[in-house]
């Protein structure tokens, strides 16, 4: 009837796991709780579950990131008190190999596919149709669906914790230790599903951006008239339109391996070839860091030349670097498995390809510092953000290219060594990027900045924490340690392992510090108000709206002719033009369909593929075809906001903005 | 100066200098063969041709903004400076210049490193059959006829080729200060070829994960002159009380021992290991492609 599903698949005698889930309950019923009692359901279905507004859409992005972040950050320094623990004296710690396993790889899911890429697409949704000047995304309601899917798989993996268990496979879950014959739990098909929802809704919400740039833009902006951050956000959708269907593919084969007994990537006599796998999820999982990587670069070529107030220097190289760096990370994966034995050519290829990419990333380099050349340099928060990351990246990047060399390789792989390195490219930039990112466009979605002390207060604890964390894993690294283990660990990496506790210490109160200064700077929301809508002095189309901005964004679309447009007629004195000619504005209406199908149906049918619930994986998949066949014979119906109270909104903004005498870019 | 200031800097310097020192006591850069001792040489030349660019860079990242703030009224401000022909040139050219030195050495290095390639020496190269198990190392001596767990003996100076392979998935083999890490894999042979040059007991290990005993799945490289080494495989080969073949080779197969203390054998049936990779052939199938193949040749004639 429930397929594998009994009451003995929650871990009743594991304390760790069982507690943990029981807190998300409680957290999750206060909430429902909360709402109930402040009679919110209406409000939230309205403006929330049913929405197809990209700023919120983006909102929920970032919640959910921000949730996925405390939960891989626990997982990260339970981690690291084990290895603390198991590198001194008693050498056994806290958590058995089959606890440890499961945290390490529900980590590095979690902190890749449930942190740092919803937050990523969260701030593109959030950004993209401003700075191209348009009303909405392309497909609001396939934005609504890609959410969902997002939620979805957040929630499955998460439900790993309390009922079975999650996969002890690593985040790249490497064939046959991820196959039935040796992964008999369902472990792995957490990983399977999980991934497959998430992976559905990123390939939408690229599709959707995709679409958004190319067929959306203000009259007259050229390509070359695009801001960086979009740039970026073209380029990393093609990325992920191109490599996703690879991890869907490669998930389809290891469930049928694991479902209905394909050999496909089993070692049995069968004869499948596990090497096949490895060649598919890494040619998936390269680009994926670059998926990350490259809008974070967006957001700080942003910033510093926002914050440096002065034009991005070379911004064609930055494009261009962009775009080659997007093509260059197809050809690269295979420096993933040097050590598997492919002969010379081809390991000096795929060295030489991989080490082409510090090519332009180099260039990007040299262009944000010499941005900040000459400018007149306000040092707010994004803008520290952006500095640590010029600081440490760097060296990010060095530890990476000389991973790239298969010599190198040899004798560092899979040590701490790679711990360290990926790390330092992965927090420094994207981490960093999406928390500047965070501070930088707060105000516009919310109409008030971010707290600033605290918002330096989290810097400085990230930095040093980073610092701190990670430089001892480079040595441990080159002392031979092996990266994922947990138990027995040489004694001589007690030092650097205590030190990296105390590292990932001061990341919490980082954690800690991003919490608090989301509260002060609701508490002090009046004081902090953004009422002419840039704060920053900023360069691009979405700061000449009011903050946050009408729900059709733009009064009046502009008509576009550089990337810097808004700052060009900041200091010719052609900003916030009057006289405008107003008409009516059609925008889509809510939709039930994303959280429907998109989350509660998705969500329920993977937990039921998760524990082989046939007949009711049948019914859910059904059920969510129909909602949707419906639904497409559906008119899209729109609501219509009349002229009128466009023009009442946009004239009370810009009577706002003149008696709030705006600084005028670049000026004295 | 200031006494605080004094002291932070003492501490600093004294903090630095011991991180210096145990940098000398890193297994990369402690090499006890041929293969580490190219290896270490290998990271410290290509990151100090890197640093050459990440150091300024560094500056630039903290004296560029400092000296370019709001509040110094010195610094020129240039907003619409947005390209130079001499810098673009120093962007690209720079990086450029050092991938292209790095893609040099590591075509050179990759060829020196290949982990087929047979050591140069005049003395006779030590075959060891090595095999990864749940979660214990398998280490056939097929000349000597003998066997060991967990541990191995090895002579200095000799050229070893160690061919790997897998029992049950994927682990890697690695003992650090000899150098070159490979994978090992069910049904698949790779082959490495190592020297020592020092006489210890070295540390090795799997460093691809393979399941909960993964942490444990040490062995113990014994490192001895050449003499000692063949008194070993004497007293090893004198003690005939320990033999392994097929059918204690599947008691082995079925313990996921965590752990597992050394033990010795001798003697080993002859194609044990040969025999371990074909469990994963199916050799009826096997043996009618080669006809197969053969008929195709014979009707091409
Ligand atoms: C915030 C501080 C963080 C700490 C203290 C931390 C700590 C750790 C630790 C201890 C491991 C296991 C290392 C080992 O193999 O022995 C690990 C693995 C990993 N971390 Fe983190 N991490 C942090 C943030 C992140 C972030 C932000 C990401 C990605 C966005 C990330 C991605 C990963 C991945 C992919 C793995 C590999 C998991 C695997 O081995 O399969 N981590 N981390
Ligand atoms: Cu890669
Ligand atoms: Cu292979």
């Amino acid at each position: 009837m429930f397929g594998n599903l009994t009451i003995d698949s929650i871990p009743w005698n594991e304390p760790i796991p069982l507690a943990a889930f029981g807190v998300i309950i409680l957290i999750v019923l206060a909430v429902l709780a909360t709402i109930t009692f402040t009679k919110r359901w209406g409000w939230l279905w309205t403006n929330w579950l049913t929405t197809t507004d990209h700023k919120k859409i983006g909102i929920i992005y970032i919640i959910v990131a921000i949730i996925m972040l405390i939960r891989g950050f626990a997982d990260a320094i339970m981690m690291r008190t084990q290895l603390a623990l198991a590198s001194t004296g008693d050498q056994v710690g806290y958590l058995p190999p089959e606890h440890y396993d499961q945290i390490f790889s529900a980590h590095g899911v979690i902190m890749i596919f449930f942190m740092a890429t919803p937050f990523i697409i969260g701030l593109m949704n959030i950004v993209v149709p401003l700075q191209v000047g348009k009303r909405d995304v392309a497909f609001p309601t396939l934005n609504a669906v890609s959410i969902w899917l997002t939620v979805a798989g957040a929630i499955l993996i998460n439900l790993s914790l309390g009922i079975g268990e999650f996969a002890r496979t690593g985040w790249v879950a490497y064939a046959p230790l991820s196959e039935k014959l040796y992964s008999p739990s369902v472990g792995v098909d957490y990983y399977i599903w999980s991934l497959q929802v998430s992976g559905l809704g990123t390939t939408f919400a690229a599709i959707n951006m995709f679409v958004t740039i190319l067929r959306g833009r203000a009259r007259g902006m050229k390509l070359f008239d695009m801001p960086l951050f979009t740039w970026s956000t073209l380029c990393t959708s093609v990325l992920i339109m191109a490599v996703f269907p690879i991890l869907t593919a490669t998930m389809i084969l290891l469930a049928l391996d694991r479902y209905l007994g394909f050999e496909i990537f089993t070692n049995t006599l069968g004869g499948g070839n596990q090497m096949m796998y490895v060649n598919l999820i890494w040619a998936w999982g390269h680009p994926e860091v670059y998926i990350l990587i490259l809008p974070a670069f967006g957001i700080y070529s942003e910033i510093v030349s926002t914050f440096s107030r002065k034009y991005l220097f070379g911004y064609k190289a930055l494009v261009w670097a962009i775009i080659a760096i997007l093509f260059m990370s197809l050809t690269v994966w295979l420096h993933h498995f040097f050590t598997m034995g492919a002969g010379v050519n081809v390991n000096a290829f795929f060295g030489i390809t991989t080490m082409f990419i510090a090519i332009p990333t180099g260039v990007k380099v040299f262009n944000w510092l010499f941005t900040i050349y000459g400018g007149r340099v306000k040092m707010d928060v994004p803008m520290l953000w952006a500095i640590g990351f010029l600081i440490l990246f760097v060296l990010g990047g060095m530890t990476g290219v000389m991973l790239a060399i298969p010599g190198v390789n040899y004798s560092v792989h899979n040590t701490e060594f790679v711990v360290a390195h990926f790390h330092n490219t992965i927090i420094p930039g994207v981490v960093f990027g999406v928390l500047a990112g965070y501070n930088f466009w707060f105000p516009k979605v919310f109409g008030f900045r971010l707290h600033k002390g605290w918002g330096y207060t989290t810097f400085w604890l990230w930095f040093i924490g980073f610092i701190v964390a990670f430089a001892p894993l480079y040595l441990a690294g080159f002392d031979g340690m092996p990266r994922r283990i947990s138990q027995n660990v040489d004694l001589r990496y007690g030092p650097y392992l205590v030190v990296a506790w105390v590292g990932a210490v001061l990341i919490f109160f980082g954690i800690v510090a991003i919490i608090v200064q989301l509260f002060v700077s609701i508490a002090q929301r009046h004081k902090l108000q953004d009422v002419t809508g840039d704060p920053w002095d900023g360069r691009t189309l979405e700061w000449s709206i009011a903050s946050p901005p009408p729900s059709y964004n733009f009064a009046v679309i502009p008509a576009v002719d550089e990337p810097d447009l808004f700052w060009k007629q900041k200091q010719e004195g052609t900003a916030y033009p009057e006289n405008k000619q107003y008409q009516d504005i059609y925008m889509p209406k809510n939709t039930a369909l994303g959280f429907v199908a998109g989350g509660v149906l998705a969500g329920l049918l993977s937990f039921t593929l998760v524990w082989s619930i046939w007949w009711l994986a049948i019914i859910f998949f059904g059920v969510a075809i129909l909602l949707w066949i419906i639904d497409s014979f559906k008119d899209h119906e729109e609501i219509c906001i009349p002229k009128e109270e466009v023009e009442k909104t946009d004239l009370a903004f810009l009577e706002k903005v003149k008696q709030f005498n705006m600084p005028q870019g670049g000026r004295e | 100066m200031n006494k605080t200031y004094l002291k932070m800097l003492k501490i600093g310097t004294f903090v630095s200098v011991l991180l210096v020192l145990s940098g000398c006591d890193l297994s990369l850069f402690n090499p006890k063969g041929e293969i580490a001792e190219y290896e270490k040489w290998l990271v410290i030349f290509s990151a100090l041709i890197m640093l050459i660019v990440i150091i300024p860079c560094i500056f630039m990242a903290i004296i560029f903004p400092w000296w370019f703030r709001e509040s110094n009224k010195k610094a020129k401000y240039t907003p619409n400076w947005q390209e130079s022909k001499v810098l673009e040139k120093f962007m690209w050219g720079v990086p450029i210049a050092i991938i292209a030195v790095l893609a040099f050495v590591t075509i050179q290095s990759t060829i020196d490193l290949n982990p087929k390639k047979p050591i140069e020496s005049h003395k006779e190269e030590l075959v060891i059959e090595v095999i990864s198990m749940d979660w214990q190392w398998l280490f056939i001596y097929p000349e000597e006829k003998i066997a060991t767990i967990n541990s191995i003996y090895i002579p200095t100076h000799r050229p070893l080729k160690f061919k790997l392979t897998s029992q049950t998935v994927m682990n890697a083999f690695f003992i650090p200060q000899l150098g070159t890490q490979l994978d090992v894999m069910s049904g698949m042979e790779n082959v490495l070829h190592l020297i020592a040059n020092e006489e210890g007991v070295f540390p090795g290990a799997s460093y691809n994960y393979s399941g909960a005993g993964y942490s444990d799945m040490k062995f113990k490289v014994n490192t001895v002159s050449e003499e000692e080494f063949d008194q070993w495989v004497l007293t090893q080969q004198a003690k005939n009380s320990h033999p392994l073949d097929w059918d204690k080779y599947q008691e082995f197969v079925k313990e996921t021992p965590i752990n597992a203390p050394e033990q010795f054998f001798h003697p080993v049936e002859q194609g044990l290991y040969l025999r371990v990779i074909s469990q994963f052939f199916d050799l009826n199938q096997l043996k009618e492609h080669m006809h197969m193949q053969m008929q195709h040749l014979h009707s091409a004639q």
